[in-house]
């Protein structure tokens, strides 16, 4: 594993460099990242239609935004940063894993295991073109994508070198996206919530019942002082606000997601799930209303680059310590 | 699959509790009129005891869903008459977000019109979703079967101004007892010169946010009313209400509430009885 990790990141490394050494100066303007494929834009239209047909403007675009990534209006965005739930309609990664799990699982009963991931690719594909490209998606498609290929080949835990080989991919791409924020902050996420969630795991939280916490807690630890870095604010209600809210995006999602695809079949067929969802949207949006009004952040103005780096560092250390730790423990059981 | 399948049942039980409540709570025959806080602007949601929804403007912009998502029962997406004083953008704006987000049953308005591009959005969209359109003048009336009436005192038919604020729509519903005067942004030059044909006014909405244009004192010699309710914007460029305006209220013992100090406001009357709610 060391040997292919070593291996992809020099590849980058040459990527980079080259890129950086012959690159067009135009090309660092960025023009409007909406997606703009006709089919794509339509399939859209419809489905938003479809979820106000039912449902009032602000919680439809909550559904949206859950199950599509689609943005909020200003207000409702403001809300949604002061409480810190932002990245539930950002579409996080979790749409695309439910998508793939629930595509490879019961694709697989009808084709063959490589015809399962080629179509489920394609629909991830698709999908990661509804949601306008948004690095986190792309991120967790990739994902998503290559642990069942490992699967494929009888390869297990591989949730770290997905994760990798999805960097590598979008960067080999496109080596602007290393300076986007969201890509950053998507990276980061994910990558606490691989190391420090089975930490946690093994603490306190153990329980079920905290893994929406544990989940936040790792991913906060992990983007904080990136937050604080870009924007000087973090609002410490966020713990709360996500321990509150997040039971209910996969729910919300399936419910989203199912509606969206028998309403392509059969508009009325897709009313029932919608209307389902509503007390779950009116709660999430209860709860974040509730808690905007009192929302303080913290504001810092600047904090050096260096203490990120210290802080990274130590927390690295912390880490790979617990895991030492962890591994010994086990072999002293053993 | 217990973490969906829990919240989903969760989530069927408050419906089916939410259904029921909102019946129970509907079926009390009451009117319920909101002034919502849109800012600088004007719009009136008003819901009648047959549960029939009526919306008087939109306000300036998207912020109109807001209040009507507060306020609407949580499946009804129908609104059965929406009503526009006059094409002032602060009026209309926001009914342009209404009417694609709800199912809008008719727009009426004044015959009035403005080259603006809001207000050829709302043309286009009321064309494109083939909404039922009408331009009503003085004399005009609506009767709901649950008692509700909704009469149009101004403009009359063949008015001609320059000023697109004289042209609002003057209208007075009644329900029972209870008289509610909605006046857009008419001015007091015509406002005092309109027979309203009712000893009592409950709830009076102050023409034009409460701007001196709207009212004088002989406003308040010949409108007796309760209650008087001023849709402002806080700290708006125009300082609206003006404080003229704030004094005669005062001169005349008429209270009053003002939607940029207390956010949006809340009427409920069985048409005997009026109270007023606070959010």
């Amino acid at each position: 594993m060391l040997r292919f990790i070593v291996l992809l990141s020099l590849i980058l490394a040459l990527r980079l460099v080259l890129f950086y050494t012959f690159q067009d100066k135009s090309s660092v303007i960025r023009t409007n990242s909406r997606t703009n494929i006709k089919v794509i834009r339509e399939v859209k239209g419809h489905l938003k239609n479809i979820y106000r047909s039912a449902l009032n403007p602000k919680d439809a675009d909550l559904l949206m935004g859950i199950v599509f990534g689609e943005n909020l209006d200003s207000r409702s965005k403001e809300k949604f940063i002061q409480t810190g739930v932002l990245h539930v309609v950002a579409a996080s990664g979790m749409n695309v894993s439910m998508l793939t799990s629930f595509l490879l699982g019961t694709l697989v009963i009808f084709l063959k295991r490589q015809h399962t991931l080629l179509v489920t690719s394609i629909i991830v594909l698709f999908y990661v073109a509804l949601a306008d490209f948004q690095p986190s998606i792309v991120r967790a498609g990739v994902m998503a994508l290559f642990a069942f290929g490992a699967g494929l080949v009888g390869r297990q835990n591989t949730s770290f070198l997905a994760l990798f080989f999805a960097a590598f991919v979008m960067l080999f791409w496109d080596p602007r996206i290393l300076t986007s924020i969201s890509f950053i902050l998507s990276f980061s996420a994910t990558l606490g919530i691989i190391l420090l969630d089975p930490i946690l795991k093994h603490g306190w939280f153990g329980h079920s019942f905290f893994e929406d916490f544990r989940t936040t807690i790792s991913a906060q630890i992990a983007t904080t002082p990136i937050l604080l870095f870009f924007f000087g604010t973090y609002s410490p209600i966020s713990i709360i606000v996500n321990f509150l809210v997040l039971w209910t995006v996969p729910p919300l999602m399936v419910l989203g997601g199912a509606a969206a695809v028998l309403s392509l079949v059969y508009e009325t067929l897709a009313l029932p799930l919608i209307y389902l969802a509503l007390p779950l949207l009116s709660y999430f949006q209860s709860v974040v209303d509730f808690f905007a009004k009192d929302a303080v952040p913290i504001e810092t103005n600047s904090i050096p680059w260096a203490i990120v780096a210290g802080y990274y560092l130590i927390l690295l250390s912390g880490i790979m310590w617990l895991y030492k730790r962890r591994s010994e423990k086990l072999e002293m059981r053993s | 699959m217990k973490k969906i399948l829990i919240p989903v049942i969760l989530s069927l039980l408050s419906l089916i509790f939410l259904f029921s409540y909102q019946t129970g709570q509907l079926s009390d025959k009451v009117l319920t009129i909101i002034f919502c806080d849109v800012g600088q602007g004007d719009a009136i949601y008003i819901r009648t005891p047959g549960s029939i929804d009526i919306l008087i403007d939109g306000g300036p912009d998207k912020k109109v869903l807001n209040c009507l998502s507060e306020n609407m029962p949580l499946v009804d997406r129908e609104i059965e008459l929406v009503f526009a004083t006059h094409p002032d953008a602060d009026h209309i704006a926001g009914l342009a977000d209404v009417m694609q987000s709800y199912s809008v049953k008719s727009f009426n308005t004044v015959a009035e019109k403005k080259k603006t591009k809001i207000f050829e959005t709302l043309e286009k969209i009321i064309s494109e979703k083939k909404i039922p359109y009408q331009e009503i003048t003085a004399g005009s009336q609506f009767t709901l079967s649950d008692g509700v009436t909704i009469e149009t005192k101004w403009p009359k038919a063949g008015f001609s101004s320059q000023d697109t604020n004289e042209h609002s729509l003057v209208q007075l519903l009644k329900f029972g007892n209870f008289d509610l005067l909605l006046t857009g942004d008419i001015t007091y030059q015509i406002l005092d010169g309109l027979d309203l044909n009712s000893d009592s006014i409950e709830v009076f909405k102050l023409p034009h946010h409460g701007s001196k244009t709207g009212v004088d004192n002989s406003t308040f010699e010949k409108i007796k009313a309760s209650l008087a309710v001023i849709s402002a914007g806080k700290n708006n460029s125009y300082h609206h209400p003006h404080p003229s305006v704030i004094n005669l209220l005062k001169k005349f013992g008429v209270e009053y509430k003002r939607t940029d100090k207390v956010g949006s406001i809340k009427i409920v009357t069985d048409g005997k009885t009026t109270r007023v709610i606070n959010n």
